[in-house]
């Protein structure tokens, strides 16, 4: 396994209903793109909240090591705080919060951190980004007041809001029109070329040729999550 | 302000505002039951305060032989009738006890517009602490100096003239005779001589000659006494009651009997402002519970943005803070407005105290952000185990 930012080893999951998942083994360098493919329910919301550090990595459930930091070492506080920093996530549900606007929802995970001097280069940063994801003339509205699609870039431009090392976003193109699509494609190649390390979840085909198509020389990665029959037969 | 604070503060305002009936119904009743509970602690303090400061000064009454409460409300409160008469020598032969620091005669048993004529020397007057604001003092029978609040009352001024009746309340009857002249008006006291009209204890004599036998010795309602330290209010009333005709009381012990009367009325109000504050509290718990379980995917997606534990406890606590804190300016309002009727409409002259309204205000303040941090105490465990995950990858 070549060691990159992110490296996962023979990582599985059970969950408390007993029902278990297996996702391999993968790694992810700065750079670079891997787009997580797979049927509904094989697993790909799953492994993302695991990387997101939401939810825990069992000691014996494999390794997933991020920079030096193996997750099952660390505390749920400390997973915590690997947000939004070291990892910007986009969850599936885009879930904006209500009583903000389009703006302050991109820019709250900066304003609600410690340092709140990083918030003006924060501002800087959500202004560029809504431009590259067209949404620029969405800034000043209430989340009730845009398309599931609009959220959803703007729910992108949130993941990456503090320039995270590793973006997980899952589904970003899903509520989107190919424009909209190519925008999103854009916006992830330009974070990966700026030396960020992106997994997406998806199931666009479009996406990864959009993807390669802006950056022939990187060409995106794919890896797919197959449901363990064996696991689910063990289930029953 | 950091970033940081406003956008909290920001968010809180978001919550409240999202469902401004429900939170509204919640502060309601918590501006209701911390305005009842101080309400009533207020009120307790204040008669309490005016009861002490309408016996200051005054140790011992000695009346006729009868209810030693009744010459206490009678002498000290002006609220009932006196026992009956005392022989004025009595009087004398006791101011001259060494014990005895002060002896005031006092004849009551006449009113003018509801209000007693009470006659004594102007050592009363001292005794109340009372000055003049017009006028002067009485120096001869027929003069009378008028409290503040009477005079206020009557809008009697200087050089009036008025008739006594004989008796108080409902059966006084006019007394045909001598007028009294108005030589003097107090500045108000807070005390009950507010309220009445003072004039030489030979006013009355002279008022009353009809009625007495020809050439019986005089008589006084009442003496005050001010007794020379603990020892001669241990022991002058046992002194007095076995050895005289007269009948001794010490205020302090008679009033303390009376409102101990009352107390299990005390304890239910304060029962009652008791369970009204657990009402509110189970009120404002409910509606932050409610507001909880309608905003978890918000939590939960503040929690995947980066925001710990400790600032969604912060988040949940400041809108509980902000709701009793509401809560405790309304109940502010409902103290003044209570406390404005209780001066200015029902009971006048009662000295109502605003510096102590405003203490016990802060008591319930701090009352109510305990309330604040007693509600939110079961919110923090369902924000610790919000599931993240669940809440976001579902649709
Ligand atoms: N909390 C849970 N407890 C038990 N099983 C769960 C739980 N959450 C998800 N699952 C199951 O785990 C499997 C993987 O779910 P997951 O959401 O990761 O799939 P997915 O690949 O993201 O699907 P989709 O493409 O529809 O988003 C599914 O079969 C799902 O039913
Ligand atoms: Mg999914």
């Amino acid at each position: 396994m070549s060691s990159g930012l992110l490296s996962v080893e023979r990582l599985s999951h059970r969950y408390t209903s007993g029902r278990r998942i297996e996702f391999g083994s993968f790694s992810l360098a700065a750079g670079e793109v891997l787009l997580l493919r797979g049927a509904s329910g094989s697993g790909k919301s799953t492994l993302l909240n695991l990387l997101a550090g939401v939810l825990p990595v069992g000691r014996d459930q494999g390794l997933v090591t991020l920079g030096s930091a193996a997750l099952h070492a660390m505390s749920a506080a400390q997973r915590d705080r690997l947000r939004p920093f070291t990892v910007g996530w986009m969850p599936q549900r885009l879930c904006l919060i209500q009583s903000l606007t389009v703006h302050e929802n991109v820019v709250l995970p900066v304003a609600l951190g410690a340092k709140s001097d990083a918030l003006p280069a924060a501002m800087r940063r959500a202004d560029a980004l809504f431009g590259a994801l067209g949404v620029a003339d969405l800034a000043a509205r209430r989340p009730s007041d845009i398309s599931v699609g609009q959220a959803a870039r703007v729910s992108l431009a949130r993941a990456l809001i503090g320039q995270p090392v590793v973006l997980l976003a899952d589904e970003p193109t899903a509520a989107l029109d190919s424009e909209s699509a190519a925008r999103v494609a854009q916006a992830i190649t330009a974070y990966a070329a700026a030396g960020g390390a992106a997994l997406i979840a998806s199931h666009d085909e479009a996406l990864a040729q959009h993807m390669d198509a802006l950056r022939p020389a990187n060409p995106v990665r794919q890896i797919t999550l197959r449901q363990d029959e064996a696991s689910d037969r063990e289930q029953s | 302000m950091s970033v940081r604070l406003r956008t909290m503060m920001r968010l809180i305002g978001g919550f409240l505002r999202a469902r401004p009936w429900q939170f509204a119904l919640a502060v309601a009743l918590c501006a209701l039951g911390l305005a009842s509970a101080v309400g009533v602690l207020w009120l307790q303090s204040t008669l309490e305060a005016h009861a002490r400061r309408q016996a200051a000064g005054i140790d011992i009454v000695v009346g006729a032989k009868g209810s030693a409460l009744q010459n206490v409300l009678a002498a000290v409160y002006h609220l009932d009738v006196p026992n009956g008469n005392i022989r004025l020598s009595e009087v004398e032969r006791l101011r001259q006890h060494p014990l005895v620091k002060r002896a005031i005669a006092v004849g009551m048993g006449d009113s003018v517009a509801g209000a007693r004529i009470v006659g004594a020397d102007n050592e009363l007057i001292d005794l109340y602490g009372a000055v003049i604001d017009r006028g002067s003092l009485p120096s001869a029978p027929m003069e009378a100096v008028l409290g503040a609040a009477f005079a206020r009352r009557t809008g009697l001024k200087l050089g009036d003239h008025f008739v006594g009746a004989h008796g108080v309340g409902e059966g006084a009857t006019d007394h045909e005779g001598d007028p009294y002249v108005v030589v003097g008006v107090l500045k108000p006291t807070g005390r009950v001589i507010d309220q009445t009209v003072v004039t030489p204890l030979a006013s009355v004599w002279q008022v009353h000659e009809g009625h007495a036998a020809p050439g019986s010795e005089h008589e006084a309602t009442f003496a005050l006494i001010e007794a020379r330290g603990p020892v001669g209010v241990a022991s002058l009333p046992r002194l007095i009651n076995q050895t005289t005709s007269m009948q001794a009381a010490v205020p302090a012990l008679e009033s303390a009997r009376l409102l101990s009367s009352f107390e299990w009325m005390a304890t239910v109000v304060k029962a009652f402002a008791g369970v009204l504050l657990l009402a509110a509290m189970a009120s404002l718990l409910g509606a932050l519970l409610q507001s909880l379980a309608q905003r978890e995917p918000e939590l939960a997606v503040m929690r995947a943005m980066g925001a710990s534990r400790t600032t969604l406890f912060a988040l949940l606590f400041g809108e509980a803070v902000v709701l009793v804190l509401i809560a405790s300016g309304l109940a502010g309002v409902l103290l003044a407005a209570g406390a404005f009727a209780l001066i200015h409409v029902t009971l006048p002259g009662l000295g109502v105290s605003a510096t102590e309204g405003v203490q016990w205000w802060f008591y319930g303040l701090a009352v109510a952000l305990l309330l604040a941090v007693v509600a939110t105490i079961p919110l923090l465990r369902r924000v610790a185990t919000l599931d993240v995950a669940a809440l976001l990858s579902a649709r």
